[in-house]
């Protein structure tokens, strides 16, 4: 009886140390491999004196049709703030407005269908006083998603970033 | 002489005749004499078409929520009062500028007056309905009948709100308790009486706010707190009550100007580099005085914006979200606004 228990025991741990060793290994890949559910890219698309033309591309990397709400984002317009945006290192105020819109409903959330992409070009002159020099944007919003339950939102903290000279 | 005096007589009837052809009549009428400084006035503009042919009346002076001229003169002691509305400047009118009015049709338009001409002081006011443009009134041809309408007056008496012209230039240097509101966008009395309350209530649940987070040993671990900005710290807690100490400092200390003339859907906006005024839109005049997305908490959202008092972002939305955001990321919550007006609004209840 008691050498069984023994093994068990010893059979036990050996379950239990590989189930860690899953656990660690799946967080670590987690972590460090798995790209984000939600990729974000900028790219400046014109720079004259009155525009600084940026497109702004949202990707659903997972295998699920995702519902996204395009509130605050890059891919609603200048309703909020979701950039740091600094010039030759010093940081450049935002000048838009930021919108107050309480609780999202259903039809708010809008598809973005499995590895599909939606592409917004804003002008960053609208909203910053940039002149020229060494441009950083740091893409700094959350966007809200979900599967299926609104009530169970989601947040995707984008990072992309985009370092040019104008 | 006989046939000079015919003559005579003929020109005046000719004239009698062009003086009843008057085309489109327009006539005004209140609800009632006197107003008190917690009602609005409301006018009633009709446009009668006393003609045997359909008739054209340029859009742009009929009073709706899109007007953009001063369509009255406003007079008290026989003086003209100022007008705060907009004025368009437009290219010329086109055909489907114009509204059409049926022979002896009338028709009727509402529009409230103390959104948008001082009637700030106390008395007698003489409102009549005047417009001159070269093209108002045409006929079916597209000539010009008219260009000028004028009604006969209609006098009211109104009880002022002691905010003249001159008090609310003079506001933005005024740094009394809470009183301080200057208004823009034609804030009707509804509306200003509506946002003093609802200053009054953010006050109060900012003075709440900043009195618990001043008991820092005592709150620290409650659901209050944990709900909306997350896992308790000494370095977020602090930044949190420093939030709340500004947000009732702007309240107690600065001039607000609040703005009505948002017709959209939201609830409110602001530009963060522009303290401390705050656009109200349509949501907020639908939203309880307090409790969750209340007016009240509204104006902590907003105030919460602006660079000078928190700089918050909105990076969740609801309750839901921001809950989320709390147990996720308690960094991002105490920069996200809607945590700050979920903590303040405290509905429900939590210690």
């Amino acid at each position: 009886m008691f050498r069984l228990n023994k093994k068990l025991n010893t059979q036990k741990r050996k379950v239990l140390s590989f189930a860690l060793f899953l656990f660690i290994s799946n967080g670590c890949a987690n972590s460090m491999t798995q790209t984000p559910p939600l990729g974000c890219n900028m790219q400046l698309v014109t720079a004259s004196a009155n525009a600084l033309n940026i497109e702004f591309t949202l990707t659903n990397n997972t295998d699920k049709t995702l519902k996204v709400l395009p509130w605050g984002t890059a891919w609603e317009g200048w309703f909020n703030r979701f950039l740091d945006v600094s010039l030759n290192k010093e940081k450049v105020e935002y000048q838009g407005p930021m919108m107050k819109r309480g609780s999202p409903n259903v039809a708010d959330f809008k598809i973005l269908a499995t590895k599909a992409s939606w592409k917004a070009t804003l002008n960053l002159r609208d909203v910053y006083a940039i002149n020229s020099g060494d441009l950083t944007l740091q893409y700094k919003g959350a966007v809200t998603y979900v599967e299926n339950d609104i009530n169970a939102p989601q947040l995707a903290f984008l990072d992309c970033a985009l370092n040019i000279q104008i | 002489m006989k046939t000079i005096k015919l003559t005579t007589l003929a020109a005046s009837l000719l004239i009698a005749n062009v003086a009843l052809a008057k085309g489109i009549e327009v006539d005004l009428s209140t609800a009632s004499q006197s107003i008190t400084a917690k009602e609005d006035l409301t006018i009633s503009v009709t446009f009668t078409n006393t003609e045997s042919e359909p008739l054209k009346l340029l859009s742009w002076y009929i009073p709706t929520q899109d007007t953009k001229e001063a369509l009255f003169k406003v007079k008290k002691d026989g003086y003209k009062q100022m007008y705060f509305g907009a004025h368009a400047k437009r290219a010329a009118p086109q055909s489907e500028d114009y509204i059409e009015i049926q022979p002896n049709e009338s028709v009727s338009y509402e529009v409230e007056l103390t959104g948008l001409y001082d009637l700030s002081v106390t008395g007698n006011y003489n409102i009549q309905y005047a417009v001159n443009y070269a093209s108002l009134v045409q006929d079916s041809n597209n000539q010009t009948m008219k260009s000028r309408l004028v009604s006969k007056p209609v006098n009211v008496w109104v009880e002022g709100r002691g905010e003249s012209f001159d008090d609310r230039t003079a506001a933005s240097d005024i740094t009394t308790q809470i009183q301080g509101i200057s208004y823009t966008g034609s804030c009707s009395n509804t509306e200003k009486n509506t946002l003093s309350s609802a200053l009054q209530a953010a006050s109060s649940i900012a003075n709440n706010s900043v009195s618990y987070l001043g008991n820092e040993f005592g709150n620290r671990y409650n659901a209050r707190y944990d709900t909306w900005f997350g896992n308790y710290s000494s370095s977020r807690w602090n930044t949190v009550r420093n939030n709340f100490n500004a947000i009732k400092n702007a309240i107690d200390t600065k001039g607000m100007t609040f703005d009505c003339s948002c017709n959209q859907s939201y609830f409110a906006y602001v530009y963060p580099s522009q303290p401390y005024k705050v656009y109200f839109c349509n949501a907020f005049w639908n939203a309880p005085l307090t409790g969750t997305d209340s007016k009240a908490g509204t104006i902590i959202h907003e105030l919460s914006h602006f660079n000078i008092v928190a700089g918050t972002d909105d990076i969740a939305y609801g309750q839901s979200g921001a809950k989320s955001l709390a147990n996720s990321s308690p960094y991002s919550a105490i920069q996200n606004a809607d945590s700050h007006e979920y903590f303040a609004e405290n509905t429900p209840y939590q210690n």
